[in-house]
Order: C-alpha cells, then sequence, then structure tokens
C-alpha cells in the first residue's frame, strides 16, 4: 500500500486508497535506518552523488505527482546478488522490530544462494518465519525449494533476476524495431514465464508474487496481464548481469587472488560503485550509463521509460507494488 | 570421468571419439528458426550459424557415427528462456530429432521448457545447462524431482562447492563441469545481457569510461591518492583478468592449444569431488582447436586416473599448455583457490 505521511497510524487496511504499495530497498544497509522508520525522512531523501540522486528524484516526482503523499511502507533488506550482505540474525531482528515500530513490513531479500550464504540464510528465514506478515523474496529456484520445503508458511516472492528475459541497455531501444521479424521482437519484449511449464512450476511452489525489472522495451500486454501472481516493480534501476566474482570486492586483495568467485572481502560495496559510461552514437553524448552497485551491474532508466511504467500502475490490477532502490552506505546518505 | 567434447560437423565424429571424447554434444538451429527469427534471438547459447548443425540429417549423421562407437550425442537447447510459442515451435523439432536422430538427451536452460519436455518426452534424458545456475543442494532437489538425468554446473563454482553438490547429487543425479575454454565474466545464468549484435558487454567494459563513486557520506569528499591508486590498480587488473576470460584475446598458443580458461592443473582434485563427466566448451571452435583441446585434456585425466599426485598433474598440465607466463598469472584457472 502507498501511505500518506498523515495516516501512518491508520490500519493497514485502510491506509491508502490505491491499492499499491511503496517499499525501499536497502542492499547495503546492515543496521535499519530509524530516521526513515521514525517518519523523519521522507520519500524524497535521496542519495547524495549526483549521479544517483537524480533518477531517485526523478522517480520519487513520477510518483508523488500520480500518487501525492505517498510514503513508503516496506522495507528490502538484504541484496539481490550477494551473500555476504544477507544480515546476520540479530541485524535481521533489529531490522524487524525498527520496522515493526515505525508500521512497516520487512521483506528478506536473497541472493541465488551458494554454499558460502546458505547457512546464514536458513538462520534468517527461521527469525523471518515466526514474524508476521514477513515475506522472503527469492533469487534462484533452488532457494524456492528450499524455502518452500523447510518453511512452508513463508510467503515467497520471486525476484527479479528470475525473470529471464533481455535487458541489455546497448540494445534494448530496438528490441521492438519495427524491423525485426515478428517472432524476434515477440521473443524480446517478453519472457517464458506464460508457458504452461512454468505455470506448473509456479502452482507447484505456490508463488503468489512476482519482481519485474523496469524494461526498457515495452513488454507486451499478456507479460502483465496474463498471469495470477501479483507484480512488484523496480524502479530506478535495471538489473543487467552480476558476478560472483566481485570487481569490487577485488579491490584489496593482492592482485592474483583478485576476481575469485565468493573470495572474502572489505564489503567494498558500502562505500563504493563504479559508473561505466558506454559509447552511445545515436544518443545525446552522454553516453549510455550503467552502474556497479555491489557484484552486479544496473542502468538507471531514462525518465520517459520510468514514467511510461508508472503510468502502467493504474491499469494493470496485479501491479501493486513498487521497489525503490535506495543505494544507501553505512554513515549516512548514499 | 567422461570427457564431454563439443562437435558441429559430422566429420569431425571419428577425429574426437577416437582421440578419447567420451560424450559429445552440439547444436541444431532449423532453417524454420531462422526465417522466423533472423538473428536477432538465437536458439542456443551460439549464434544460428556459427558452431551449430541446420539440417536434421546432419544431427543424425552424427548420431550415428556416434553411436557405432558407443558415444552419446546430447543436442543444446539452452537458450535463458523461450517464449511460450517457442517453445510449440521447438517441441516438435525435439520430437524429430529423437525420431529421425537417435539423440540420447537434450541440455536445457529454461526451467518452463524443461517442465514442457519431461512432460511431452518423459524417457528423455535432459540435462540442466549451466545456464541454468545450479549453486546449491535445493536446485538439485528440485531437479531430481522434476526428472533430471543430469547438471551441468556453473563455471563460478570453486572445488569445495563442487565436492559438496557432487556428493549431494550422487546416485541422483549425474554431474558435469567445465574443464576447459570459454569464461564467463558474470554469472552466465544471471546475465540478461546478449552477445549478438553488441558483443560481448563484459569484453568491453574495460576499455568503457568509468569512475568511482562514493556511497558513504564522504561522497562530497575528493578521494585521497591511496584510494585512487587502488582504484587504478583495481581496473588494471580487472582488465586483464577480462582478457584471460576472452580465450587471452581468443589466441592460442605457439603449440596450437587454445588459450584461456582452463582447469587441468585441478584435475587431481576436480576428479576427487565426484564429478561424472569433464565438459569442453567451443562449439564454434574450429575442428583443430577442438582436437588439440581434448587430446590435452585427455593427456591430464589419463595422469590422474594413472595415479599421479596434485603436484604433477599441476606441473604437466603446465608444460604442456607451455604458456608459462599465462599460467602464471593464475587469471586462467576456472579453480583458481584449488591450485
Amino acid at each position: 500500500m502507498i501511505l500518506a505521511d498523515d495516516e501512518r497510524t491508520a490500519p493497514p487496511m485502510n491506509r491508502t486508497g490505491t491499492g499499491v504499495e511503496v517499499g525501499i530497498s536497502f542492499p547495503f544497509l546492515s543496521s535499519p535506518p530509524r530516521a526513515f522508520f521514525d517518519g523523519e525522512s521522507p520519500l524524497s531523501a535521496g542519495p547524495r552523488e549526483p549521479a544517483l540522486r537524480m533518477p531517485h528524484d526523478a522517480l520519487v516526482d513520477g510518483i508523488l505527482r500520480r500518487l501525492p503523499g505517498a510514503a513508503p511502507s516496506r522495507a528490502y533488506v538484504g541484496s539481490e546478488t550477494c551473500g555476504r550482505l544477507i544480515p546476520p540474525a540479530a541485524a535481521l531482528e533489529a531490522w524487524l522490530l525498527a520496522a515493526s515500530g515505525g508500521g512497516w513490513e520487512v521483506s528478506l531479500v536473497l541472493p541465488p544462494l551458494e554454499r558460502e550464504s546458505q547457512e546464514r540464510a536458513m538462520e534468517c528465514l527461521r527469525i523471518l518465519s515466526e514474524a508476521p506478515d514477513a515475506e522472503v523474496v527469492v533469487n534462484d529456484w533452488g532457494a524456492v525449494h528450499m524455502v518452500r520445503k523447510r518453511f512452508p508458511g513463508l510467503s515467497i516472492v520471486l525476484g527479479r533476476l528470475t525473470h529471464k528475459t533481455l535487458r541489455d541497455p546497448r540494445l534494448a531501444d530496438h528490441f521492438d524495431s519495427p524491423a525485426a521479424p515478428a517472432a524476434a521482437r515477440s521473443a524480446l519484449c517478453r519472457s517464458g514465464e506464460l508457458a504452461p511449464g512454468y505455470r506448473e512450476l509456479m502452482k507447484r511452489y505456490g508463488i503468489g508474487r512476482r519482481e519485474i525489472d523496469p524494461f526498457l522495451q515495452p513488454l507486451e500486454d499478456a507479460e502483465w496481464e496474463d498471469r495470477t501472481e501479483r507484480l512488484s516493480v523496480h524502479l530506478p534501476y535495471l538489473f543487467v548481469t552480476m558476478g560472483r566474482s566481485c570487481l569490487l570486492g577485488a579491490m584489496h586483495r593482492e592482485r592474483e587472488d583478485k576476481f575469485i568467485a565468493g573470495a572474502p572481502c572489505r564489503m567494498e560495496c558500502r562505500a563504493h560503485a563504479i559508473e561505466f559510461r558506454f559509447p552511445d552514437p545515436a544518443g545525446n553524448g552522454e553516453g549510455k550509463r550503467l552502474l556497479e552497485l555491489g557484484n552486479a551491474l544496473y542502468h538507471a532508466v531514462p525518465q520517459p521509460v520510468m514514467e511510461r511504467i508508472l503510468d502502467l500502475i493504474p491499469a494493470r490490477r496485479n501491479l501493486d507494488r513498487i521497489v525503490l532502490t535506495h543505494p544507501m552506505a553505512e554513515g549516512g546518505r548514499g | 570421468m567422461k570427457i564431454t567434447v563439443p562437435v558441429s560437423h559430422p566429420e569431425e565424429v571419428e577425429m574426437l571419439v577416437e582421440n578419447g571424447a567420451g560424450e559429445l554434444y552440439c547444436g541444431f538451429v532449423p532453417p524454420e528458426w531462422l526465417q522466423r527469427h533472423g538473428g536477432a534471438f538465437w536458439l542456443n547459447r551460439r549464434g544460428p550459424v556459427s558452431g551449430n548443425l541446420n539440417r536434421r540429417e546432419d544431427v543424425a549423421l552424427v548420431a550415428e557415427r556416434a553411436h557405432a562407437r558407443r558415444v552419446p550425442v546430447f543436442v543444446t537447447f539452452n537458450a535463458p528462456y523461450y517464449t511460450p510459442e517457442q517453445q510449440e515451435f521447438l517441441l516438435p523439432v525435439v520430437d524429430g530429432l529423437i525420431a529421425d536422430a537417435s539423440i540420447d538427451g537434450i541440455i536445457v536452460s529454461d526451467l518452463g521448457f524443461f517442465m514442457a519436455v519431461r512432460n511431452a518426452f518423459p524417457d528423455l534424458p535432459v540435462h540442466a545447462s549451466s545456464v541454468m545456475a545450479a549453486l546449491n543442494s535445493g536446485m538439485l532437489d528440485l531437479l531430481e524431482s522434476l526428472g533430471a538425468r543430469r547438471v551441468i554446473f556453473p563455471r563460478s563454482l570453486g572445488l569445495p562447492a563442487l565436492a559438496e553438490l557432487c556428493a549431494a547429487a550422487g546416485g541422483r543425479l549425474e554431474t558435469e563441469a567445465f574443464v576447459l575454454n570459454e569464461g564467463c565474466v558474470f554469472e552466465e545464468g544471471y546475465c540478461m545481457t546478449t552477445h549478438r549484435t553488441a558483443g560481448a558487454l563484459c569484453v568491453q567494459l574495460p576499455a568503457v569510461a568509468h569512475r568511482f563513486l562514493r556511497l558513504d557520506a564522504a561522497a562530497a569528499s575528493p578521494r585521497d591518492d591511496g584510494e585512487s591508486e587502488a582504484s587504478r590498480e583495481l581496473m588494471e587488473a580487472f582488465r586483464d583478468w577480462v582478457w584471460f576470460q576472452n580465450g587471452c584475446g581468443n589466441s592460442v598458443s605457439a603449440g596450437g592449444i587454445p588459450n584461456g580458461p582452463c582447469g587441468l592443473c585441478a584435475l587431481h582434485d576436480l576428479a576427487r569431488t565426484g564429478v561424472t563427466s569433464l565438459k569442453i566448451a567451443g562449439r564454434s571452435a574450429s575442428a583443430f582447436r577442438k582436437l588439440v583441446g581434448l587430446q590435452l585434456v585427455r593427456a591430464i585425466l589419463d595422469l590422474v586416473e594413472t595415479g599421479a599426485d596434485r603436484a604433477e598433474t599441476s606441473r604437466k598440465a603446465v608444460e604442456l599448455r607451455n604458456t608459462p607466463e599465462f599460467c602464471g598469472a593464475r587469471y586462467m584457472c576456472y579453480y583458481r583457490e584449488g591450485t
């Protein structure tokens, strides 16, 4: 639900008439940002770094124009791409406590799970399974299987990394080109999730919600509409790719030990990001920017794409949550 | 352990099997797929022509020649996803390959398509492609429950993880791990970019203009010299690592051995993980390059199977490759933590 600032004390179901919820994802924070939960930091409190501030401000402006007084009511805790950012048990308990004190709900976000992070994830799930209305965002099907088996009562949201559709910012502008063969054009503007086999899997694991990216190419109507599950859309960052060999995490390792998948790091991602600027001869000279956040590359979608996606919300009955990524780091706003 | 080798022409079969291939895999792109999609959407992880067979008769010939030598043939259907219409198109293609080419199984990435294939052809062995990114035991349990025959592990898994997962798979699923050629800078199963038209994003990344940003409270402050130096060293190392992952610029050694990602030094330990097949990547490589790569893997595997220890295995691998400067840089190693 999207909450007006003055409606915080209202019961959850009566806080809004819009039926749209706003969540904020804090992938790099280890402890809860109390200013957010206490209502001191409004939705518009964005990152300091201009490269991050601009897409944040454009998004908040777009949301507030459509939904005046909107305020977040759900915190996403953990990273969708790195197991080292799964909170320790005590930290998750602190998040749950702080969130509930502010009237927020919590979604634990899990990356594709590998051996180094599995144990910590399971400990978090045990805690989460005892919290009312909590949910887990899962980004690999193996983890879906594990969660459903060990915590059958926990709500599973299928994370956006499992939504297999091309999202290459270098090319996506051309994916719906009229010059492309119809079958290819269609295939580039949708996924395989409406096929019977995938539907069977969704039913088997009781998936009631799926996350979706702010695609640069216009997804076909069926991709939004022909689903039984509800949809959360991420903004302003489009997920592009990730690696278990982390570029930022290699910063302080000896040269020959850099880029080993799953190797220890100093969590450099909590202080640094890298902006890459790809040449875009047909563009405005700014290039196409990719942002290395943690061990993944993202693309802040241009404002027209953001507006197009926000415009979908009233018409798509099952699209009822916006997830705003806030690359906020320890020690202050990002 | 069997060596799983790419094949892209019927004429390659005898050469590869005689030199130690225990299994073959190939791609098949029928002309109708090309008519529908042009080059815009690849049926598998290779471009529609290079590295793929385009006639069902050729797949049948590959299978006939391999079967005559008791070697199975698997066909890749491992695009990251297929739309419902594409799946409807592909199921009869698979049916035709079973009926007319007697293939021994297929390799699939899309879980929904995996379900469709299992429903349509319950007796056909289906392998979970590395693109499915089986990183944990939950995925093995899921795949077993869906009737998978084999799991091909992603490149990013190290030896301890492989050992754990092979133990978890034991008796339930066959297992396959990469041993030679073709790295991936990112996690293949979670990379939403495409190599077609624009080339590999990862290979371009080190040459693209970049700047470091601060996320913490020091955002407005200038970087100190130490940090700048660390950043510069990092990006130089990244450039080199990407080059190694990209087959050392897609080069070969003076002896014709493909440079680039390699797990040969670790074969002694890899064998002890219990993995059942070793994958050589490179369907689009020349027949000569395929042969040399296979001979290299065969030689080291023979050594391991006759009792060579870790040090001897590693020494021989480096000696045979004969590019000590590349091996010494350690950025070519699949299993760097174990060597």
